[in-house]
């Protein structure tokens, strides 16, 4: 149905570049006040050198100094000094207003595209990786922001107003210091190269050895149970000797650049005061000029040195957007329209007819399957670990799109009717708990938040969970929290049973629902499913052929195919797959 | 807060710690002298037309700058084989020591904060080693040493350096230490959020289903902008540094050209004084902004160092080197010990929880037979197999395995004696060989097989184009529940242990599985004489066996075979006809 277009991880980057254009140009007031008070800022800034050496030039010596020009002088410095740091503040201000609204924006754009990304995309990656854009990947983005936006512009102003001023104080002099420029910014490239050339070899070793650790440490029990903890400790202790090499030779490549870059800036510096020393000597220039000048060679090496820096945290800004657009081009699931029809599920019938599906092309899993399901019906799913079974509920909420056929409940096709009114219909308790980070009434009401808290209890009453919620310290308060194990697993998958219980669908699912939960409590949601179930159409996966034999009609899964349907009776009678299966069974509580 | 066993393994690398610093300290030196020598070139290079004598000067400058540098080399060098080295070792020491945590300080740490402390920790308490040699002593000493040099220029002016200078510390402080806590709480914002992501995406088919993208997205939006609210609250104090900065220092200059216009005016001071003193402001500036970073670099560093400290203090699992050599080793396959258990008056409590979780709990399993252990989910079951692995240690009685207090008996003893199948079964990255040997090495790779085969997962190991070298994802994701299942059960029956504890290990199998695997097993004549415990919920499970322990809230209910508890334990009789009555429709053929 739909057509499985290849993503491309890693967009060129004047796409990505691009791309984040248009997320700041909804900020372009801001935008525009960066460039202003980058522009004046810096040029107040600029001037605080210039009017040193004019004020110096006001004392030339004992009963020398022009009082009236150097207050004057004094003054106006005091002046461009409080509108300089006014507009740096200004600036500061506005990028991280930009930066922070950006990246809410990108957050925003994350949350909902993910949202709606197909569940064939969300099984494909790792939920930490994505996770991970969120964090790493957006702060790489926002700190680029803010140092792209104030210092590219800043940087500009200052080595071309530097440049500007130099040059009218001194033409030679300024030549001179250009020479320097690109032998600075040479040795510096350099020395940052080889440091990240080192980096990275130490960064891909400490990732290989987060990972070793991050394993160990999770599964300590098991190693502990078969002493494997030695191997493991020579493991990483191997690894962290190999860091070992990368992470000296990083660290030293890397404090190369400040002393050298200090000695390149005292050069220069060294060379202004020599040079227009001795034009000054010669009375070409004034002393003033000689400070004013020397102040000019250290505030024109400042943003040549960081160019290296700004580099490195933009490009690691541009991977970062480039990892977040990737995610945002891929496909998702055609939206609802408000034209859509609602399901309207009635007595919950189920028609398939000659569906086809596979999760990727050449598989096959499906073919030509048939199936009919009376409204109402108790329809179990049982096969053999890795069937197919998941499959089905993948294919009958939309998680997935078949390929070809058509399934339709109540004789309305499952893609005419809007997914949200679709999936609505159903009520699932999955294999895996799935609950979020909240009181465990809240998760309780998940599906209607407006439930009051009587029908809330009543529900958990009803799923058994009432009784040990009740005994917890802080109730139904008590907060769940993603890897707590405050809960055991059968007590949370009772929660997930009460959500179930509170949304009250026309049509179930159940999946292993039960196999966590020890046998007295087992009974009692036997008891409230059959409750549930009565008089709605649903479907319950189980490896236990007992808990199924009370179904309408059973639906034998192998190798991804509905191979067999009926009942128990005319199954065992068929003595096919099934037949084996529960003879399997009962053989084995003979023996 | 001692921090003592982290700072001690600094000590190997003591000649560096003073090395490095003598040589940046030898650098600072050079480095002040420059504007000394600036001032000489305009006080009486310019002043009396000297030409030769601003080249000279301005040659000894550059001199000194490159004898600087190689100063600076030297200790960059020192420093990066200290700090690394330093890293290295505490790194190691820290690795030996998570890996040998008992599980239940293990699971109190977690996983992931365990490898937060091996990984970001040390390498924060490392930067903090290089930062030590490279700037601890620089940063104050430019600091100090271009005071000291402005007050030996002019003591009077350099006054003006006494009040600025703590007025910049002050303000530094006062935004560093409003920063600090709103960063901090930042993270802790963003770590919420993606979390949120996180949970969304694992639960995508449940929120779908229930139809409450929306209820999540507003949950989303909403910690989406509280967190904005606090970047920008953080962004802007921080704004405040540079500007702050930058006023200071131009006040500070105007300042010194205000008091230097009258100092000159009445020939106490020169020009090129003046423009020294201006260069030394710049400097001390400078240097306090690294100085404010330090100070910050090693607020973290002493978290981290706490939580570094922590790990080495906590105890150790205690494993016994040398026994007695009459204890017949477990990897010893071919000689069987009598491998019996007893449980004499044990005592154990959860290290979470303060009331007994069993209380002289006292039993008796004979080596070579079939025991169940059944009960309600939290009566205890595993954790009888978990205080027999010494995964948790008892407070009190005694714990007999193969006649040895179990006290007495080493890890790879342990392991030889009991095979264990956890209940979720726990793969590791690797491949199918590495997880079935888990560093057991003297197994042939026949003998792999052939446990895989017991294990009824030979046919889709054989499969694998690969084989027992198919690779193994994280957690085992690349395989099915049941196979999964399968893979651990092989790697405990891999040396036929004389003891083999199934914890509830056949849960993902289908019946016709199962069964397979029960009959191979059973057949086995390297495990005829191996002791079983199942532990299960399910009355059928373990109803063949020749003793079933029947637990409740940690208290031994009752003990004997099925048909014994039948007659002898009302709770055995409610739990055999709550099974009973959910599979009536088997007529009853439990």
């Amino acid at each position: 149905m739909t057509s499985k277009k290849h993503s491309h991880p890693n967009a060129p980057e004047t796409r990505v570049l691009w791309l984040l254009w248009q997320r700041i140009r909804s900020f372009r007031r801001l935008l525009a006040l960066v460039i202003f008070a980058a522009v004046a800022g810096n040029g107040f800034v600029l001037l605080s050198p210039l009017l040193t050496g004019l004020a110096i030039d006001k004392m030339i010596g004992p009963g020398q100094v022009d009082w009236p020009g150097l207050i004057r002088l004094l003054v106006i410095f005091l002046g461009t000094a409080l509108a300089g740091s006014t507009l740096q503040k200004l600036l500061f201000n506005t990028t991280v207003k930009i930066a922070a609204g950006v990246t809410q924006q990108l957050r925003t754009e994350l949350a909902e595209h993910v949202d709606k990304m197909p569940l064939s995309e969300i099984d494909k990656r790792e939920s930490s990786n994505v996770a991970s854009l969120l964090t790493h990947d957006l702060n790489a983005v926002s700190e680029g922001l803010i140092t792209g936006l104030s210092q590219a512009f800043g940087g500009i102003v200052t080595l071309v107003g530097t440049l500007f001023l130099m040059l009218r104080l001194h033409a030679g002099v300024t030549v001179i210091m250009l020479v320097l420029t690109p032998l600075s910014f040479l040795i510096s490239g350099r020395i940052a190269a080889a440091a990240r050339r080192q980096y990275q070899l130490e960064s891909a070793k400490n990732a290989e050895l987060r990972q070793v650790a991050e394993e160990a440490a999770g599964q300590l029990e098991l190693l502990h149970s078969f002493d494997a903890r030695d191997d493991f400790t020579d493991k990483l202790k191997s690894l962290n000797r190999e860091l070992y090499v990368f992470g000296q030779k990083a660290q030293f490549y890397s404090s190369l650049s400040n002393p050298v870059t200090r000695l390149i800036n005292a050069s220069a510096y060294i060379l202004a005061a020599v040079v227009s020393g001795i034009l000054a000597a010669g009375g070409a220039l004034s002393t003033g000029n000689v400070a004013s000048l020397l102040g000019y060679s250290m505030q024109f090496s400042r943003p040549v040195n960081e160019i290296t820096s700004v580099a490195a945290q933009l490009q690691s800004a541009l991977a970062g957007a480039g990892r977040i657009f990737s995610l945002l081009r891929t496909e998702t699931e055609k939206p609802d329209t408000p034209q859509m029809p609602v399901m309207q599920v009635q007595g919950g019938s189920f028609v398939m007819n000659d569906v086809d599906f596979s999760y990727y092309p050449g598989q096959n899993l499906i073919r030509d399957l048939d199936l009919f399901v009376p409204a109402g019906s108790q329809v179990a799913v049982a096969g053999p670990t890795g069937a197919g079974k998941t499959t089905l509920i993948n294919l009958l909420l939309r998680f997935y799109d078949i390929d070809s056929g058509d399934i339709r409940i109540d004789d309305q096709s499952i893609y005419d009717v809007s997914r949200s009114s679709l999936r609505r219909s159903f009520g699932m308790v999955l294999q895996d708990s799935w609950l979020f980070a909240g009181t465990i009434s809240e998760n309780i009401a998940f599906a209607r938040p407006e439930a009051t808290v009587e029908e809330i209890h009543e529900a958990a009453r009803s799923a058994g969970a009432h009784s040990f919620i009740s005994r917890l310290p802080e109730g139904y308060d008590t907060r769940i929290e993603a890897e707590s194990d405050r809960l055991s697993a059968g007590q949370k998958q009772l929660i997930c049973i009460a959500r179930t219980m509170l949304a009250d669908p026309p049509i179930l699912i159940l999946d292993e629902a039960t196999s966590n939960v020890d046998t007295y409590t087992e009974k009692k949601i036997q008891k409230a499913f059959r409750r549930l179930m009565d008089g709605r159409t649903s479907f319950v996966i189980a490896h236990r052929l007992s808990t199924i034999l009370d179904s309408d009609l059973i639906l034998v899964m192998d190798k991804g195919q509905i191979i067999e349907q009926g009942s128990h009776d005319e199954l065992l009678a068929a003595d096919g797959f099934y037949a084996s299966l529960f003879q399997a069974q009962y053989a084995g509580r003979e023996t | 807060m001692k921090i003592s066993k982290t700072m001690g393994l600094l000590k190997p690398y003591r000649a560096h710690l003073v090395i490095g610093p003598f040589f940046k300290l030898t650098e600072a030196v050079l480095e002040l002298m420059v504007p000394l020598i600036i001032a000489q070139i305009i006080d009486q290079g310019i002043a009396q037309g000297d030409t030769e004598f601003i080249w000279r000067r301005g040659l000894l400058a550059f001199g000194l700058a490159a004898a600087g540098l190689i100063s600076a080399l030297i200790c960059q060098y020192t420093a990066s084989l200290a700090a690394q080295g330093y890293g290295t070792d505490l790194r190691a020491l820290l690795a030996e020591r998570i890996m040998n945590l008992p599980v239940e300080s293990a699971d109190r740490f977690g996983a992931q904060s365990l490898s937060n402390r091996l990984i970001v920790d040390t390498s924060t308490l490392q930067q903090a080693v290089a930062m030590l040699i490279r700037l601890v002593v620089r940063a104050p000493f430019l600091s100090i040493g271009a005071l000291v040099m402005a007050l030996l220029i002019d003591w009077q002016l350099a006054f003006i350096f006494v009040i600025i200078i703590p007025v910049f510390v002050w303000i530094l402080y006062l935004i560093m230490s409003r920063s600090v806590p709103l960063h901090r709480s930042t993270l802790v914002r963003q770590d919420e959020l993606s979390s949120v992501m996180q949970e969304n995406l694992e639960g995508m088919r449940v929120i779908r289903a229930f139809d409450r993208q929306k209820l999540r997205s507003e949950q989303f939006a909403a910690a989406n902008s509280r967190l904005t609210g606090l970047v920008e609250r953080a962004g802007k104090l921080t704004a405040w540094l540079n500007p702050m900065t930058l006023l200071l220092l131009n006040i500070a200059i105007l300042a010194v050209l205000g008091f230097g216009g009258w100092r000159i005016d009445n020939s106490r001071m020169s020009q090129g004084q003046l423009v020294a003193l201006i260069n030394y402001l710049t400097q001390i500036l400078q240097a306090l902004i690294v100085v404010a970073n330090l100070v910050m670099l090693y607020a973290r560093s002493w978290s981290a160092a706490g939580r570094v400290e922590e790990i080495l203090n906590t105890e150790q699992t205690d494993n016994i080197e040398n026994n007695s050599d009459n204890f017949i080793s477990g990897d010893d396959s071919s000689k069987k010990p009598d491998a019996g258990i007893i449980f004499d008056q044990v005592d154990f409590t959860y290290p979470s929880s303060s009331g007994l979780f069993f209380e002289k709990l006292s039993f008796q399993l004979e080596p070579g037979t079939v025991n169940g252990l059944i009960g309600p989910a939290g009566s205890g079951k595993s954790t009888i197999a978990k205080v027999l692995l010494k995964l948790y240690r008892i407070q009190q009685g005694q714990i007999k395995l193969a006649g040895q207090d179990l006290t007495m008996i080493n890890n790879s003893q342990l392991t030889g004696l009991v095979g264990y199948v956890p209940q979720n079964p726990a793969l590791i990255t690797g491949t199918i060989e590495e997880n079935l040997r888990l560093g057991r090495t003297a197994f042939t790779e026949e003998e792999l097989w052939h446990a895989l085969k017991l294990a009824q997962a030979d046919e889709f190991v054989r499969a694998k184009e690969e084989g027992l070298q198919t690779q193994v994802s994280r957690g085992g994701r690349n395989f099915s529940g049941g196979q999964r299942q399968r893979l651990a059960i092989a790697r405990a029956l891999l040396g036929a242990p004389p003891i083999i504890i199934f914890d509830d290990s056949t849960s993902a199998l289908d019946y016709a599985t199962d069964l397979a695997l029960r009959r191979a097993v059973m057949s086995d004549p390297q495990l005829q004489n191996t002791m079983w415990i199942i532990i299960s919920q399910r009355i059928a499970n373990i109803r063949e066996a020749n003793n079933i322990l029947l637990l409740d809230d940690g208290q031994l209910i009752a003990q004997g075979n099925h048909d014994t508890l039948m007659t002898k334990s009302q709770m055995y009789r409610d739990l055999y006809h709550s099974q009973l009555d959910t599979k009536q429709h088997e007529g009853g053929s439990v």
